[in-house]
């Protein structure tokens, strides 16, 4: 039995390493080699990044991988975990959606079986000429964000968010399109965007990554009770943190890699600098989670 | 029947429905539909035609074709395209075969404004196909040089053939158009080099034009000062950090545009043709994207792409051998393939074979377009052949495709040329960009 | 018949020009946005949002009218080679093979409008629902299908379309 397995990055991307490898090795070792997962990269099997989660759905592969951001509109309640300050200190993404996933997400996911569901890496100022150390410094800034809910989280700080297709932020930082990027230090290395950055402030709550990797439920069905368990065993919460983990290791390189250049400039914020953030996004937090079904959402989140 | 097989026949039973005049777009999508219907099934067929289409036209920066092709056609209307191309003509007129060097000089220069060589040779032919013509010029010369200098348009930014690799193999757009320039110049070069070289040997292609005065080169040169505003308007926009690529293609069309209305060469109904034009050349170029996005899953079902790809790389060939066999592959598949389409198909398979073997991307970037420009002008497939024959239609079509074998040489030229001296192509990127 | 192939050629001319207007509209959209964000702080809303729908309108809008005028790129090396009957009836089965293509877009795209439906899908600033772009995908892929199946009409409203198109 081969399961289809595709994404719409290259090979090389991290996503391999975190989510894709482990579980191809592990449910292919405790089947004995009679689940096997074929791996279509690069949108093999149809290309770039909207579509994946409807591709998994209507079985044009078995599994994919996809960002929540890129569909937030189906995934409202599941985004509450990328809001700046959702995740308190000393928990982890994947635990905080895992804790609402059958009480409150399970409905966002009609027609597949989620394998994992993680967050990136905090997200970090990437800037060019321009050393940000409060809300403040941020006035009058074009700054590229992912999403609705990230554009207004920048409007509130003052900036002016822009919108653009990821592949498009490095020349527009190199040109002064934008003055910075909101995003985890992972896309530094993705996007080689420490050619044209010089500038990167760290330890502001500006919110995370949501992902997922999903399995089309009716091939999920159709598997032996035996191969429905392996699969069982090895995805949740376990390749959830594989995936969380990983992304950390690289934002960890990246950003030990940023620090070794002598022609960057890091601000790790003091702990006085990030009270002024905290505020900011606390008030932000309560605006987005108003309704009491978003507050409940994040309730279950935490505990 | 293997997967590898069923992927093999689809491409011959491809190449057998082009030949047999099936719309290049309906030929890619019916192989791809079916193989796709054999390899997996046909519901994941049809759920792949809804989302890959979808995928495609709801694609926000693939705006920049319809847009570039706006401000091709109303740079047109409005007379600046054909002052350009004066202005290039006052200059080196009087040169042996100077008309046709002025028209690849005049494709270089429309191509620093639009982003594809469809336009280039549409725009540039309707102007000077004409005018040659006017002076005896062969008709092999002249359509030759619009269909080859024509490609310059993906070549010499902005281009949409880098934008199309970008968004492939997520590389940096700018540092691509910036590639483009040097490989650009050089080939335009080259181009009036074989055209010299050519009237030189036989003086009948090309009766030498009247000199020009001083004054008269000064008011060529006055013609094209709008269009140069704008062409510099546009692309130091860029530059400058006030618009991406694809808003400069807008502000470029909002320019030609003012102008055209400032100065009273743009009527309402020009303007409107214009518009329409551009849509429907925009449809007839994405109808083939699309569908070759449809022939992706299937070439990746068949697992032809892995084997390939294995192929390749298992060779012991070094890392040039195995450079050499993947172009050789994309002249082979150019000759049949439609430009776009054939970087959709097959970025996937060289792209990380190419990478892991230690080659730069933007180089390559450069070289892939190059062989793209040399698909554009082969037979049987060849897209810029036609567009020139629709604007000369007394030329028979073996004979363009005979007056543009001298320029493919040029190509292979300028490619080994490149792989020998990859500075060429990574100077500006590298200097201009750290 | 005649009746129907003009109602459809009034349809396709109206398509186009849905397409052309459009593409006008994100020429000034574009505009705006760019001259919001350096000259005001203040982009337009959106502008990325409007361009994707925006595509879909002037690529599917105008894809009927590409067949009307035989502007689909075909390779006719060997044309001259073929009898007039082959190159006729290979007109005829290039013609039906399309009309079943745009017709299965159109099918799969309905089916794939109600998951969009389901899903809650739209687009990430504006939030403009993706189900009623899919079923205008839909309408314009059928009507180029019927148009490509019904026979060819005479010269005369070959001029009619472009006649239609100058005047509006
Ligand atoms: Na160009
Ligand atoms: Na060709």
């Amino acid at each position: 039995q081969e399961l289809k397995l595709a994404h719409f990055v290259p090979p090389a991307h991290v996503v391999t390493s975190a989510v894709v490898e482990p579980f191809k090795r592990a449910v292919e070792a405790d089947s004995n080699g009679e689940l096997t997962v074929r791996v279509y990269p690069g949108g093999e099997l149809g290309a770039g990044p909207m579509e994946q989660y409807v591709r998994a759905l209507q079985g044009v592969a078995d599994i994919t991988w996809g960002l929540a951001g890129y569909t937030s509109s189906q995934f409202r309640r599941s985004m509450i975990v990328e809001l700046p300050g959702a995740i308190p200190e000393g928990m982890t993404g994947y635990d905080m959606i895992w804790n609402a996933f059958d009480t409150s997400l399970r409905g966002e996911f009609p027609g597949t079986k989620p394998l994992a569901l993680w967050v990136s890496e905090p997200n970090v100022f990437i800037m060019k000429d321009r050393e940000v150390r409060s809300p403040e410094d941020l006035r009058g800034l074009k700054i590229r964000v992912s999403g609705a809910v990230a554009g207004e989280f920048v409007r509130t700080m003052g900036g002016t968010p822009v919108q653009m297709a990821a592949g498009e932020m490095y020349n527009a930082l190199q040109t002064g399109l934008i003055d910075g990027i909101i995003t985890g230090a992972s896309a530094i290395t993705d996007f080689k965007l420490d050619e044209v950055a010089n500038s990167y402030t760290i330890g502001a709550p500006l919110g995370n990554i949501l992902f997922y990797l999903v399995m089309n439920q009716r091939k999920y069905d159709s598997l032996s009770a035996e191969h429905r368990a392996i699969i069982d065993r090895h995805s949740g919460r376990v390749l959830s943190q594989s995936g969380e983990e990983t992304w950390n290791a690289l934002a960890d390189r990246t950003l030990e890699m940023v620090r070794a250049d002598n022609r960057n400039t890091v601000i790790d914020l003091s702990a006085a600098e990030v009270v002024v953030f905290q505020s900011v996004a606390d008030d932000f937090l309560t605006s987005q989670t108003a309704d009491a079904a978003a507050r409940a959402v994040l309730n279950d989140m935490r505990n | 029947m293997s997967n590898e097989w069923i992927g093999t026949l689809g491409v011959v039973v491809l190449l057998a429905l082009l030949l047999l005049r099936i719309p290049v777009a309906f030929a890619i999508f019916g192989v791809g539909f079916v193989g796709v219907s054999i390899l997996a099934s046909p519901m994941n067929a049809l759920n792949l035609l809804a989302s890959e289409t979808y995928t495609v036209v709801s694609n926000a920066e693939l705006v920049v074709i319809p847009l570039f092709i706006l401000m091709g056609n109303i740079a047109t209307e409005t007379g600046m395209s054909r002052k350009l191309y004066d202005a290039a003509y006052a200059m080196i007129g009087s040169i042996k075969g100077g008309l046709a060097s002025a028209t690849v000089v005049g494709c270089a220069g429309f191509s620093a404004l639009c982003g594809s060589s469809v336009a280039s040779a549409l725009t540039m032919g309707r102007v000077s196909i004409g005018e040659m013509e006017r002076f005896k010029y062969s008709g092999r010369l002249s359509t030759g040089a619009v269909a080859a200098g024509g490609t310059l348009g993906i070549l010499i930014p902005p281009s949409t053939g880098f934008v199309v690799y970008a968004i492939l193999t997520q590389q940096s757009i700018g540092k691509l158009f910036l590639a483009g320039v040097i490989p650009g110049l050089v080939l335009t070069a080259l181009f009036v080099l074989m055209i010299t070289g050519l009237t030189w040997l036989k003086p009948e292609l090309a009766p030498q034009g009247p000199k020009t005065t001083w004054a008269e080169k000064a008011r060529g040169l006055t013609g094209a000062i709008p269009i140069t505003v704008v062409i510099l308007l546009t692309i130091g926009g860029i530059y400058s950090g006030i618009f991406s690529p694809v808003e400069a293609a807008a502000v470029g069309a909002g320019l030609v545009v003012l102008y055209g209305l400032f100065t009273r060469s743009l009527t309402p109904s020009a303007l409107w043709r214009s518009t329409r034009g551009a849509v429907i050349t925009t449809t007839t170029v994405m109808l083939i994207l699309i569908a070759a996005h449809m022939l992706n899953p299937f070439l990746a079902l068949s697992h032809i792409p892995t084997a390939v790809g294995e192929f390749l790389t298992g060779l012991n060939v070094g890392p040039y051998g195995i450079l050499l066999l993947i172009l050789l592959t994309y002249l082979v598949l150019g000759c049949f393939l439609e430009g776009f389409a054939m970087l959709v198909l097959t970025m996937p398979i060289f792209f990380p074979v190419i990478v892991g073997l230690g080659f730069d991307p933007i180089w390559f970037g450069v070289l892939v377009v190059l062989t793209l420009e040399m698909g554009l002008i082969s037979p049987p497939v060849g897209i810029n052949v036609f567009i020139v024959k629709s604007v000369a239609p007394n030329v028979p079509l073996g004979d363009i495709f005979l007056g543009v074998a001298p320029f493919w040489l040029m190509m292979v030229l300028a490619i080994l040329l490149f792989v020998m001296f990859p500075q060429l192509v990574l100077f500006l990127p590298n200097t201009m960009i750290t | 018949m005649f009746m129907l192939r003009r109602w459809l050629d009034r349809l396709i001319n109206i398509a186009a020009i849905m397409a052309s207007v459009v593409l006008v509209a994100i020429v000034m959209a574009i505009l705006a946005d760019v001259a919001g964000r350096n000259l005001l702080n203040a982009p337009l809303r959106g502008t990325q949002d409007l361009m994707q729908v925006a595509l879909i309108i002037i690529i599917f809008g105008a894809v009927a009218m590409v067949d009307r005028q035989d502007a689909n790129i075909a390779v006719d090396l060997l044309e001259p080679k073929f009898s007039l009957l082959l190159n006729r009836s290979l007109n005829l089965i290039g013609r039906w093979l399309g009309a079943l293509i745009f017709f299965g877009i159109a099918w799969a795209m309905v089916d794939s409008a109600s998951i969009s439906k389901l899903l809650n899908l739209g687009t990430n600033i504006l939030n403009i629902p993706k189900a009623p772009f899919q079923y205008l995908i839909a309408v314009c892929s059928l009507l180029t299908a019927v148009s490509m199946v019904l026979p060819r009409p005479p010269k005369v409203s070959e001029t009619l379309v472009n006649e239609g198109a100058v005047h509006e």
